[in-house]
């Protein structure tokens, strides 16, 4: 296949976006959200001569949506190699501290349906209208309603995105007021 | 988290700080992975299919409308039977029809090996994918190296990528087998009595072959053509210079029924086995002449 120079502009302009977007859909799982961007780019790689209206991201979003849903049935299963040898060497990064200030959203993720994720990854991180995330994970309109208000739900009432308690807050009303919002 | 726009907030804070660095070689490694498995699961679907004896003669030759036409039988006409699949049960992918030969050869000399081009539709006749097999002479082994999927409008055409695009009459590849040699493939979503591929002004008939499990019809041309630019991909317009191909269908009257230029489907390009690997020649070898004569002779 001859390959257009483009390809790898686009790898290094939209892996980054779409690794955000897996770790979301994945829930966090780093590594899974690597090997999601990973297959994602290897399928748009095959089809990438026929990409050709400028929509490469949405076709690569669409490609790693439906990857997702449909994980296990459509990834080769990998293979594990125990080793003696711990390949990780220190790079002075904070990690834990990176970790701690990406848990909250990421672990309330995880008490979400794929579907659910799905749904908030594209609306509110994508920022794509509901009709757009309903044609993007193939399933009606009505469903996409369901499925967010769902998620929503969940979140509010997730304890990993409570509020920190504001004993002298003196206004308890307002602030529920403003939970119900979503 | 208080309303919808903190939420926006915390999904985009909480990603900003990833950092990810994949290979480039390791798409490549993957790519290969994808297509192999792809070969592979319509390979076990059409041996299936062979083994229950499901496979009836859909492929109609030289269909016009109205007219009865001769039945496409695999190794008539003097063309080598086409693909035979290895009798492996198991499988995802329906056949909807046997391969198409093209009669187009392709040299591949970076595996030193001449293949066959061969056409044809696998999936559900609601969720087809248009395939190109290529054929290895002296094994005979088929490799299916691109699969193009999409869905099916009520009314036959080919839908948009989205809700709302325009539906499509026309696929339409072409293969480089030569510096001034193209053979270019594909379908129309309607019957036809006549098709024709244009361009640099030239326009050559294409032989036709109905498919009775889409009715849809096939067209594959050989033509001396200068192919369309490698590099074409590469800005976000379609290209429109003068290789820029036009197919367009006509009915027994000789009216054009629907014609199209350049766009999503027509004028992409054929993955094959010369050029997924690296070449000593670079440039394309010309195309040895055909092993079979096509039943259906262009005009």
């Amino acid at each position: 296949m001859p390959e257009p120079e483009s390809f790898d502009d686009f790898v290094r302009a939209c892996s980054y976006r779409l690794y955000r977007v897996g770790c979301l859909l994945t829930g966090g799982d780093l590594a899974r959200a690597e090997d999601l961007v990973a297959e994602t780019l290897a399928r748009l790689y095959l089809a990438w001569p026929r990409i050709r209206d400028g929509d490469g991201f949405g076709y690569a979003r669409r490609t790693m949506v439906n990857l997702h849903t449909d994980w296990w049935r459509r990834l080769p299963r990998r293979h594990e190699t125990l080793t003696g040898e711990v390949p990780d060497v220190p790079d002075g990064t904070d990690h834990g501290n990176q970790l701690a200030r990406r848990d909250s959203i990421v672990r309330a993720l995880r008490g979400l349906t794929r579907r659910e994720r799905a749904v908030v990854a594209l609306r509110y991180f994508l920022d794509l209208t509901e009709q757009e995330t309903a044609n993007e994970l193939g399933v009606s309109l009505g469903t996409v309603k369901s499925a967010n208000a769902r998620a929503l739900a969940k979140l509010r009432v997730s304890p990993d995105l409570a509020e920190p308690a504001r004993s002298a807050s003196p206004l308890p009303a307002a602030a529920s007021a403003l939970h119900r919002e979503f | 988290m208080k309303d919808i726009d903190d939420l926006r907030h915390a999904l985009d804070a909480e990603t900003a700080d990833l950092t990810v660095h994949i290979p480039a070689s390791l798409i490549r490694r993957r790519a290969r992975r994808v297509r192999t498995r792809q070969g592979a699961t319509l390979a076990a679907a059409g041996a299936v299919a062979v083994a229950v004896g499901a496979i009836p003669a859909f492929l109609l030759i030289g269909a016009t409308p109205g007219s009865s036409v001769p039945e496409y039988a695999p190794g008539a006409f003097g063309c080598p039977t086409p693909t035979r699949f290895p009798p492996d049960p198991g499988g995802e992918v329906r056949s909807l029809g046997p391969l198409v030969e093209t009669g187009a050869t392709l040299d591949a000399p970076n595996v030193n090996t001449r293949y066959d081009v061969l056409i044809g539709l696998e999936g559900t006749r609601d969720q087809p994918g248009f395939i190109v097999a290529f054929r290895d002479q002296e094994t005979a082994a088929v490799q299916v190296w691109d699969t193009l999927g999409f869905g099916r409008e009520s009314n036959g055409d080919i839908a948009g990528k989205r809700a709302g695009d325009p539906a499509y009459q026309f696929l339409s590849s072409q293969l480089a087998l030569g510096p001034n040699k193209v053979l270019d493939i594909g379908l129309y979503t309607r019957a036809a009595h006549r098709i024709t591929v244009t361009s640099e002004g030239h326009a050559t008939d294409a032989h036709i072959a109905k498919n009775a499990a889409t009715g849809w019809t096939f067209f594959w041309v050989q033509r001396s053509a200068r192919p369309l630019p490698t590099d074409r991909f590469a800005t976000p317009e379609h290209y429109r210079g003068p290789e820029q191909v036009t197919v367009t269908a006509y009915d027994g009257a000789g009216r054009p029924q629907h014609t199209a230029t350049g766009g999503p489907l027509v004028g992409g390009s054929v993955q094959n086995p010369r050029d997924g690997s690296p070449s000593e020649s670079g440039a394309p070898s010309a195309t040895a002449v055909p092993t079979c004569l096509i039943a259906s002779t262009p005009k």
